[in-house]
């Protein structure tokens, strides 16, 4: 028998390759300003002054963060890899990292010719915590790297306080955490360091970009030197990471006007969050609004009441051309690598691994493109036995 | 040589949408490198001193680099690899006797030539004609050349590097190593890094080469 739902199943665009959107919807922020106010900066960044300008942006960022020291440098990886090869302990080969996160991190350690040390996360916030750390800690720990989680922050107090403990040096990977105030504190004065992006998926564009911000004078007096590739100073290691005028000409534009950002960030996450809230088996990660924060990933839990696997949803969802991402998959735990890992227990990492999406958020996304997201979503979820099984019977 | 009065030279990202890294605008850069260089591939690497140092990890046997410039020390220190560093003053360019000696080591070892600077790419290939390293010398020698593109130079993206180079196998695995695909279908790699390159850079690229994007 055909019912409505067979029929709404037959139009999908995983079986008919014809998507519902014809520009994909993504999950990046991508946020771009008009070009007209960008233009008296990129005359700037083009001109003979144009250093000018990468210090105009390392200022306006030391006052946002509430910071001393901001060093910009070419983009985020490269930020971490210094940091990480400045400030690891010396004589010690680990650096403790969690599993569940950027696909790349356990590569920025090994160019560091560190060993990644992989440890658990916290179920709740899916952050690398104080108690995953004092499991996995060992004499040979030279650095704990603790990136925020893409929906709210990691227990900053908490991982300080450990690390201060075992007299470890921690750093902040706050890629996805600029606007967030955390426990109180504005997001970059944390740890011996933070590090961000300025890539153009993330809060603040400025094409591509990232930059160091610490309190602590002896650190901003080592890390200036590491990314300057000047071989006349002191640094042990050293290479030319400046970041491009260019690229800090629209940095400054994308900070000026990260409250509209946010704003728009916020109306999309409280339609989702609306849409989504009578979906069984699917459940919203809620932003700690006791807190500032930008709103700006959309991530969704998928239980087995879904009827329908992350992955398949994902696959579904990418067909229509909603560009939904599994969460952090696989965890570099998983991952072959080139390089010497060590992994310490993971049950609550393995469990959520097959469990989380993102959903497309960000400047080009709208509520009406929502409304169509959680309709097809909703489709998914409720027949989620039947898409399965059409999907086996499509692929033998 | 671009300046102030060409922030127009911008427009186009806001016109085809594209703000990320390697998008139409340096794929439209890598066509004009290649066809200007003669090689057959082309890896747009958004800051010199990365590029450097992806070329030097991923390149096996003795690596002849010259000895004058910081960039490729640095590079040299952070990957703690041995390199040999036998070049001539007047331009930096690896003497040939090097090579050749470098050659007969192994068959796979692989030779990055660094220049410290060129005109133009017709220039720069002038320069090789000339020189005692012949085009087909350095097709036959040499499997990369790395192109800076900073500032100062006739070629300027405030920063980036073109790896030119005519092995498929090894600009694939380049461009996966970058974290950006680019041209090519994805391959394996043992560890990445962020190497990209922005659709800004490229437009001052192609600026200095006096090619409009769109063409």
């Amino acid at each position: 028998m055909v019912t409505k739902e067979t029929k709404l199943l037959e139009n999908l665009g995983l079986f008919t390759g014809m998507p519902s959107f014809t520009v994909p919807v993504s999950t990046s922020n991508l946020y771009l300003p008009e070009y007209s106010a960008c233009e008296a900066l990129f005359r700037r960044a083009l001109g003979p002054d144009n250093h000018s300008v990468v210090e105009e942006l390392e200022k306006r960022l030391c006052e946002f963060h509430s910071v001393k020291h901001c060093i910009s440098v070419c983009n985020g990886f490269w930020a971490l890899v210094m940091s990480v090869a400045v400030l690891a302990k010396g004589g010690r080969e680990e650096v403790l990292m969690p599993s569940l996160t950027y696909r790349r991190l356990a590569d920025l350690v090994s160019w560091t010719g560190k060993v990644p040390h992989f440890c658990d996360v916290e179920a709740t916030s899916l952050a690398i915590s104080p108690k995953s750390i004092e499991a996995q800690v060992n004499e040979r720990v030279a650095l704990v790297l603790a990136p925020h989680p893409i929906v709210n922050c990691c227990d900053v107090d908490g991982i300080e306080a450990v690390c201060s403990r075992h007299d470890l040096p921690v750093i902040f990977d706050s890629v996805e955490s600029v606007y967030e105030i955390c426990q109180g504190r504005r997001v970059g004065g944390a740890g011996l360091a933070e590090c961000f992006s300025l890539h153009a998926s993330k809060l603040i564009n400025g094409f591509e970009g990232g930059y160091i911000t610490t309190n602590l004078d002896w650190v901003a007096e080592a890390l200036r030197p590491a990314v300057s590739g000047e071989t006349s100073g002191t640094a042990a290691v050293t290479l030319d990471l400046a970041l491009p005028p260019i690229h800090a000409a629209m940095a400054i534009q994308g900070l000026k006007e990260i409250e509209e950002n946010v704003l728009h960030n916020k109306t999309l996450y409280s339609a989702y969050v609306g849409a989504l809230e009578q979906l069984p088996g699917v459940s919203i990660v809620e932003f700690m609004t006791t807190e500032r924060t930008s709103y700006k990933n959309i991530l969704i839990k998928i239980d087995k009441a879904a009827g329908i696997t992350r992955d398949l949803l994902v696959r579904a969802l990418n067909a229509e051309n909603i560009l939904a991402r599994a969460y952090y998959s696989p965890p570099l735990h998983q991952k072959a690598t080139a390089y010497r890992t060590i992994c310490g227990e993971m049950a609550v990492t393995e469990d959520a691994a097959d469990k989380y999406m993102l959903l497309p958020c960000g400047a080009n996304t709208s509520t009406s493109d929502i409304t169509i997201i959680v309709e097809l979503l909703t489709l998914l979820v409720e027949n989620g036995r039947a898409v399965e099984a059409a999907w086996k019977k499509k692929n033998g | 040589m671009v300046n102030g009065d060409h922030a127009d030279i911008f427009k186009p990202i806001w016109t085809s949408g594209w703000f990320t890294n390697h998008g139409p605008i340096a794929r439209r850069l890598e066509k004009e490198l290649t066809a200007r260089s003669g090689f057959r591939e082309c890896v747009l690497v958004g800051v010199e001193a990365i590029g450097v140092v992806m070329a030097l990890d991923c390149l096996i046997g003795k690596i002849c680099v010259p000895n004058h410039c910081s960039m490729t020390i640095n590079a040299q220190s952070f990957l703690n690899k041995t390199l040999c560093s036998d070049a001539r003053g007047a331009d930096w360019l690896v003497i040939r006797s090097s090579l050749e000696v470098t050659n007969k080591a192994t068959e796979r070892q692989k030779i990055a030539l660094y220049l410290s600077d060129a005109a133009s790419i017709q220039t720069y290939t002038a320069l090789l004609l000339k020189d005692e390293l012949s085009a087909k010398i350095l097709a036959q020698t040499a499997n990369l050349i790395l192109f800076p593109m900073r500032s100062g130079f006739t070629i300027d993206s405030q920063g980036g590097v073109a790896i030119l180079l005519s092995d498929a196998g090894l600009a694939a695995h380049l461009r996966n190593v970058r974290s950006s695909y680019g041209a090519g279908a994805p391959v394996s790699v043992g560890k990445t890094a962020n190497g990209r390159i922005s659709e800004a850079q490229c437009l001052l690229a192609l600026s200095g080469l006096n090619v409009s994007p769109g063409n």
